[in-house]
C-alpha cells in the first residue's frame, strides 16, 4: 500500500517520460489459464459455477487468447460443467449447485492441449458473506489528484467479529466494471478485516464519479485467504513491480495443481465465493 | 575506560625515549578558525608525517633537535615552520587560502597523502568542487556527487540512498557529526539531506574501515558540519529553483563559535498561489536545519553541540498525507589529557519517524513509525610516538523500534487500533587499534572491534515446528508460513537473543618510493540492523528491523589490494584497487512477500550468502587550470539463496543471481576548467551498464487484465545502458566568493535513460502488449545564485 501510493506520487511529481521499447523475450507460453468461480448467492442458498479455460501466449502476440475446448470440468467430482455452445472454452453448471454445508470444494479439469492430456485439480474453502446493510450515494467535491467531483456510492456492511474475513468487491456501472487503476487497468477490489474486525464499515465503492441516471451494481463476496492473497499478489505484480527501484516481479502461483507430468500447474485461480448484491440508481 | 587508558600509558612508557618531545596542536583555517580535517604535517628530516584528525588535532613526537615542519592543506598556502625542539610544545597553526587569482587547484577527491597514507578505499570530495558540478534543478547534492567516484553507484536517478561496492543502501552507515541518519534523502531520494553550505568535510570509507566504525558492512559516510567562524560573523546562502539556503556563523566568546544553517524547498509556495482551493491546500516541501555550537573551555577542553532536523511533508487532497524526517542531536566533550592523549566523549540522540495518513472515506487511518536510539561513545587517541598512534574506545547504543502504530484518523473511520510489536535492543562495541610505522616504507594499521547485540523484551516470539518459520509447498510451488507450535513471552528487559563477534581490521601500506605505494586491507563487520524492503531502492517509509531469534546479523568481510601513484610534480595521481567481499546471512525475500503490518517477518525471509568483487581505476589531474578525473569500475555483486532439499527452489532456482545494484561497467569523466577569476566551467560524463531487471516469458488474460508471466529466475535481464553528459558554468561577478551565479545543464543531450521497464497492454492500441521504459530526468537547465557577506 505504501509503495503503491509512493509510486503514484512520484509519477505525479516528476516529469517522467514513458517510451515504448523493443526487447527480446524468451517464450514460455502455452500454460493453461483458468478463471473459475463457484458462487453461492445469499438469496438462493445455491450456487453456480463458471470456468473459462485459455492458454498463455507469447508476450508480444496480439491479445486474443486461445480457448481450450472439449475439456472435462467437474465440481466436487459430482457436478459436471458443460461448455457453453456460443463461447468456446467457457464452461458453466447446468443447474444450481445446492449448498449442503461443505467447508471445501474442489475443481477437476481434464483437457487435451496440443495432443497431450493434462489433468489439474484445485481446492478452495467456503466462507460466508455478511449482508450489505445499506447502499447510498453522496455528491462530493473534487479532491485532486485522486478524485473528481461527482456522485459516489457507499455501502454499509457489518464485519463478522472474532474471525478473519476477506472480501472481494465487484462494482459495475451501467453493466461495465467501474474500478480503475493507474489510469486504465480495470480491476475489482479486495479487503481484509485485520484493521476493522467486527466493525460496521461505511466505504466508498466507486473510484470514478457517477452521474445522475447511472446504475451501480455492487457484488460483495466473501473469499478465502488463499484467494485474497492471489488477488493481492496479482495487483502487486501489476502495480508495484515497475517504477523507480521497484520490487522484482514474480511468477503468480495458483491453486490449480497439475496431476501429471505433461504440464505445469495452471495459471489463474479457482474461487469459492458467497455473494451478496445491491444496486442503486443515482438520483439528483 | 580508565584501565584501558592506563594500559595504553603503561605500554607507551616503555616505548618512548626520555629525550623525545611532542609538538601538538590544532591546524585551522585562518580567516574562520575552522579546524582543518586531514591537513598534512610533514617533517623534512627524519622524513615523517601525519594528518590532523576529525578535530584538526595533531601530535608529533620527535627526539630533541632542529626540525623543519611543513603544514599543508589542499587549496591553502603551505606554512613552513622551523623549530628547535627541546621540550614539548603546543603549536597551533593557521593556514591561509590561496588568493583567488592563484587558486587553480579546485579539486581534491582523495587525500593528498594518497600515496603515503595508510588509508585506501576512501573517497573524499571538497564541497567547493561539489558546488561546481551540474545538479538536477541546481540543487547541490553531496551524495549524487560521490557517485562520480569509483565504487559508488545508485540503482537509478531518483533512487533513495547509494550503493558502495555492490552493497545495498542499508549497508551504509551515514554519520553527520557522529549522529546516525536513518534516511539521508529528501523527496524519495531525488535530493540528499546534506545542505552543502553547512558541511565542512566528508569522507566515504568503502573498505579498510577503521575499527572505530562498525554497524554497517559496506561503507561509512562520515560527514562533519562546520563549527562556525570564530573570528567574525558571516552570512552566506543561495537561491535555487528547488530550494533556498541561508547560513549564519560567527564568534561567541573567546574562541567559541556558532553555526546555523537552514534550507527549504518551495514547491508548496507556488501551489499556494493558485486560486483553486483543491490545489492550494496541497503541501509539498522539505526543510533542513543544521546547528552547531563550539565552545572552548580553556586550552584543553572543547564542547560541541550539534543538531540536525530535517523533514519532508506531503499532502495531496483529502486522501493522502505524509511526513518523515530525522531529528538528531550530538553533545561532545573533547579533552586533551596531554599533548599526546586526546579523548572524545559523546552522546547522540537520533530519532527517525514517519507518519502516513491514508484517508479513503470510511477507512481513514494514520500510520506512525519510529526508530530512536541513544548512544554513548568514548574514544581515546594516544599519539605514543611517530611510530605508534593508538586509539581505543567503546560505545553503547540503546534502540527503540516502533515499527507501526495504526489509529483511526477520525470518528467516522471503521479502522481499529493496531500496533505492531515494539522492539528493543542494545548494541555495544569495544575497539582498539594501532597505526604502527614499522619502517619508513611499511605502515600498518591493525585493530579489532568486539561488537555485541542484545534483543530485549518485552516481546513475544513464536516457536515453529522443526524450527522452520516457513515451509515450501512443492505442490503449488509456494513458500508458506511454518506451523506455530508455541509462543514465548519475554518480559521487560528479558534477553530475547544475543549476538557478538570479533571484527578484525588490518591495513598495510608498503611505500615503494616517494611516488608509489601498494596497500592492502581486510575488514570484518557485523551488521545488526537491516531495512525491511524487497525493493531495489528503499523508500523513506520502510522500517528498520533488528537482529533477533530469526533475523541473523549480516556479516561482511572484505579484502582489498591497491596500487597508488602520484607524479613527481603532484599533478597526476593514479589509483587502482581490486576488492572481494564475502557476505554471510544475506537475506532476501520470497516471491510476493507480505511486509506490511507483519509482526512475523521470519515468514517472508530466506537466508543465503553474497559476494561482490571488482576493479576500480582512477586517474586524476590535480593541478592546473584544467583538473578532473577519469574513473572506471568493473564490479559484480551477487547473491546465492538455496532451498533446503531438492524440491525447494530458494531464489532463482538456487543459483547465483545479480543483486539489483549490480552494474558491470561504470565510467565517470569529470573536468573542471578555470577560465578566469570570474568564469569557471565543469562537465561530467557518466556511463554505466543497465541495472538488472526481469522480462516476462509469456502473458495471459485474467478477469480482463493482461498479466505478464514471469519464471522463477531473478534479475537475469538488464535495462539499457545509462549515459549522461552535464555542463555547469560558475560566474563570480566580483572575482571572489562573495557573489556567484551557477548555470547548469543536466543531461545535456536529453538522453532518455531507463529508470525501469514494465510490460503492459498498450493504451493506444488495445489488444497489443508492449514494453515501456520509464525515464525520469530529461534535459534540465537551471540557475542558482549564491552569496556571502
Amino acid at each position: 500500500m505504501k509503495n503503491r501510493t509512493l509510486f503514484t506520487l512520484i509519477i505525479i511529481l516528476f516529469s517522467s517520460c514513458e517510451t515504448v521499447v523493443q526487447v527480446d523475450l524468451i517464450d514460455r507460453s502455452n500454460n493453461l489459464v483458468v478463471e473459475s468461480y463457484l458462487e453461492f448467492s445469499d438469496e438462493t442458498n445455491s450456487g453456480t459455477a463458471r470456468v473459462l479455460l485459455s492458454l498463455s501466449s507469447p508476450f508480444y502476440d496480439e491479445i486474443n487468447p486461445t480457448y481450450v475446448s472439449n475439456a472435462t470440468v467437474t465440481i466436487n467430482d459430482t457436478y459436471t460443467l458443460i461448455e457453453h455452445p456460443d463461447s468456446l472454452g467457457y464452461y458453466v453448471s447446468e443447474s444450481p449447485i445446492p449448498y449442503l454445508g461443505e467447508e471445501e470444494f474442489s475443481l477437476d479439469i481434464i483437457a487435451d492441449i496440443e495432443g497431450k492430456e493434462g489433468h489439474w485439480n484445485a481446492k478452495d474453502n467456503f466462507t460466508t458473506v455478511p449482508p450489505i446493510d445499506s447502499i447510498y450515494s453522496i455528491y462530493l467535491p473534487a479532491s485532486p489528484p485522486f478524485a473528481e467531483e461527482g456522485y459516489y456510492c457507499k455501502i454499509i456492511v457489518k464485519d463478522k467479529a472474532f474471525e478473519q474475513n476477506f472480501y472481494h468487491l465487484n462494482v459495475n456501472v451501467n453493466d461495465s466494471l467501474s474500478f480503475s487503476l493507474n489510469g486504465g487497468t480495470k480491476r475489482s477490489s479486495i479487503l481484509r478485516d485485520d484493521l476493522f474486525d467486527g466493525k460496521e464499515i461505511d466505504i466508498e465503492v466507486n473510484n470514478d464519479p457517477l452521474k445522475v441516471g447511472n446504475t451501480l451494481n455492487v457484488v460483495l463476496s466473501s473469499i478465502s485467504e488463499e484467494v485474497y492473497l492471489y488477488y493481492f499478489n496479482l495487483y502487486t505484480l501489476l502495480t508495484e513491480t515497475s517504477g523507480i527501484g521497484a520490487a522484482p516481479p514474480f511468477p503468480l502461483t495458483s491453486n490449480l495443481v497439475s496431476l501429471n507430468d505433461n504440464f505445469d500447474n495452471a495459471l489463474g485461480s479457482f474461487q469459492v465465493r458467497s455473494t451478496t448484491t445491491r444496486e442503486i440508481t443515482i438520483e439528483e | 575506560m580508565k584501565k584501558i587508558l592506563l594500559l595504553l600509558l603503561c605500554i607507551s612508557s616503555g616505548l618512548v625515549a626520555q629525550n623525545d618531545f611532542t609538538i601538538s596542536g590544532f591546524v585551522k583555517e585562518k580567516s574562520s578558525a575552522e579546524d582543518l580535517i586531514g591537513a598534512n604535517i610533514v617533517c623534512d628530516e627524519p622524513r615523517t608525517g601525519l594528518t590532523t584528525n576529525a578535530y584538526g588535532f595533531y601530535s608529533l613526537t620527535l627526539p630533541e633537535g632542529n626540525y623543519t615542519l611543513t603544514y599543508s592543506f589542499i587549496g591553502y598556502q603551505d606554512q613552513v615552520i622551523e623549530i628547535a625542539l627541546s621540550k614539548s610544545v603546543r603549536l597551533n597553526v593557521d593556514l591561509e587560502p590561496y588568493a583567488e587569482e592563484l587558486m587553480e587547484v579546485i579539486l581534491e577527491s582523495e587525500s593528498t597523502q594518497q600515496v603515503r597514507s595508510i588509508e585506501m578505499s576512501v573517497n573524499r570530495l571538497e564541497t567547493k568542487a561539489v558546488r561546481q558540478l551540474a545538479a538536477v534543478g541546481g540543487e547541490v547534492d553531496i551524495i549524487k556527487s560521490l557517485q562520480l567516484l569509483p565504487g559508488v553507484t545508485s540503482v537509478g536517478e531518483g533512487a533513495n540512498g547509494f550503493n558502495v561496492r555492490g552493497g545495498a543502501a542499508d549497508e551504509n552507515l551515514v554519520l553527520l557529526d557522529e549522529m546516525t541518519l536513518y534516511n539521508a534523502s529528501h523527496l524519495f531520494g531525488f535530493f540528499s539531506v546534506f545542505n552543502a553550505d553547512a558541511i565542512k568535510d566528508m569522507k566515504l570509507y568503502k573498505g579498510g574501515i577503521p575499527a572505530e566504525y562498525g554497524s554497517r558492512v559496506s561503507s561509512v559516510l562520515d560527514v562533519r558540519q562546520k563549527e562556525g567562524n570564530a573570528n567574525y560573523t558571516e552570512t552566506s546562502g543561495g537561491i535555487g529553483l528547488i530550494s533556498s539556503r541561508l547560513l549564519v556563523e560567527g564568534p561567541l566568546w573567546d574562541k567559541s563559535s556558532f553555526m546555523v544553517a537552514g534550507r527549504r524547498s518551495y514547491g508548496d509556495l507556488f501551489l499556494a498561489l493558485s486560486g483553486d482551493s483543491t490545489i492550494n491546500s496541497n503541501k509539498l516541501y522539505f526543510y533542513d536545519l543544521n546547528t552547531k555550537l563550539n565552545f572552548w573551555l580553556g586550552a584543553k577542553d572543547r564542547i560541541f553541540i550539534s543538531s540536525y532536523m530535517g523533514r519532508d511533508v506531503f499532502k495531496f487532497g483529502d486522501l493522502f498525507a505524509s511526513s518523515w524526517g530525522n531529528e538528531t542531536v550530538n553533545l561532545r566533550w573533547l579533552h586533551l589529557f596531554s599533548d599526546r592523549v586526546v579523548s572524545n566523549l559523546s552522546y547522540n540522540f537520533n530519532d527517525y519517524d514517519y507518519l502516513i495518513s491514508i484517508l479513503p472515506a470510511g477507512l481513514q487511518f494514520n500510520w506512525e513509525s519510529k526508530i530512536r536510539n541513544h548512544q554513548f561513545k568514548y574514544d581515546v587517541s594516544y599519539f605514543q610516538s611517530n611510530k605508534h598512534h593508538f586509539k581505543g574506545g567503546l560505545s553503547v547504543n540503546k534502540y527503540n523500534f516502533e515499527p507501526g502504530i495504526i489509529e483511526p484518523a477520525n470518528s467516522n473511520s471503521a479502522i481499529t487500533d493496531f500496533k505492531m510489536r515494539n522492539k528493543y535492543a542494545y548494541e555495544n562495541a569495544l575497539y582498539l587499534q594501532d597505526e604502527w610505522k614499522v619502517t619508513d616504507r611499511i605502515l600498518i594499521k591493525a585493530g579489532v572491534r568486539w561488537s555485541s547485540f542484545y534483543r530485549m523484551g518485552t516481546d513475544t516470539i513464536l516457536v515453529y515446528e522443526d524450527d522452520a518459520p516457513l515451509n515450501y509447498n512443492a505442490t503449488v510451488g509456494l513458500y508458506e508460513n511454518g506451523t506455530v507450535v508455541d509462543s514465548l513471552f519475554y518480559g521487560p528487559n528479558d534477553l530475547v537473543k544475543g549476538y557478538n563477534g570479533l571484527e578484525p581490521r588490518l591495513s598495510i601500506r608498503y611505500q615503494l618510493d616517494e611516488s608509489n605505494s601498494i596497500k592492502a586491507s581486510y575488514q570484518k563487520i557485523n551488521q545488526y540492523l537491516q531495512l525491511i524492503t524487497n525493493a531495489s531502492s528503499p523508500t523513506p517509509l520502510d522500517i528498520w528491523a533488528p537482529s533477533g531469534p530469526f533475523f541473523k546479523p549480516l556479516i561482511g568481510q572484505q579484502f582489498a589490494l591497491g596500487y597508488f601513484h602520484t607524479s613527481q610534480n603532484q599533478m597526476w595521481e593514479f589509483t587502482s584497487e581490486v576488492y572481494y567481499k564475502k557476505l554471510d546471512n544475506v537475506i532476501d525475500y520470497i516471491d510476493a512477500p507480505d511486509l506490511e503490518f507483519n509482526n512475523h517477518l521470519e515468514n517472508e525471509i530466506l537466508y543465503g550468502e553474497g559476494r561482490a568483487y571488482g576493479l576500480e581505476l582512477m586517474l586524476e589531474k590535480k593541478l592546473g587550470k584544467l583538473t578532473g578525473w577519469m574513473a572506471y569500475t568493473f564490479a559484480r555483486t551477487e547473491t546465492l539463496i538455496k532451498g533446503f532439499g531438492a524440491e525447494e527452489p530458494g531464489i532463482n532456482n538456487g543459483l547465483w543471481y545479480p543483486n539489483p545494484q549490480d552494474k558491470t561497467h561504470d565510467i565517470s569523466i569529470v573536468a573542471f576548467y578555470k577560465f578566469s577569476n570570474k568564469w569557471s566551467f565543469s562537465s561530467n560524463f557518466v556511463f554505466a551498464t543497465g541495472i538488472p531487471t526481469n522480462y516476462p516469458v509469456a502473458k495471459y488474460q485474467f478477469e480482463g487484465l493482461t498479466v505478464p508471466h514471469y519464471n522463477r529466475s531473478r534479475n537475469q535481464n538488464r535495462l539499457e545502458d545509462y549515459h549522461r553528459l552535464d555542463f555547469a558554468a560558475t560566474y563570480k561577478p566580483r572575482g571572489n566568493d562573495s557573489r556567484e551565479w551557477v548555470f547548469s545543464i543536466y543531461n545535456a543531450y536529453n538522453r532518455k535513460n531507463a529508470s525501469s521497464l514494465y510490460f503492459k497492454e498498450s493504451d493506444d492500441n488495445p489488444g497489443q502488449t508492449e514494453a515501456v521504459q520509464l525515464s525520469i530526468f530529461p534535459i534540465i537547465p537551471s540557475v542558482s545564485y549564491n552569496f556571502k557577506f
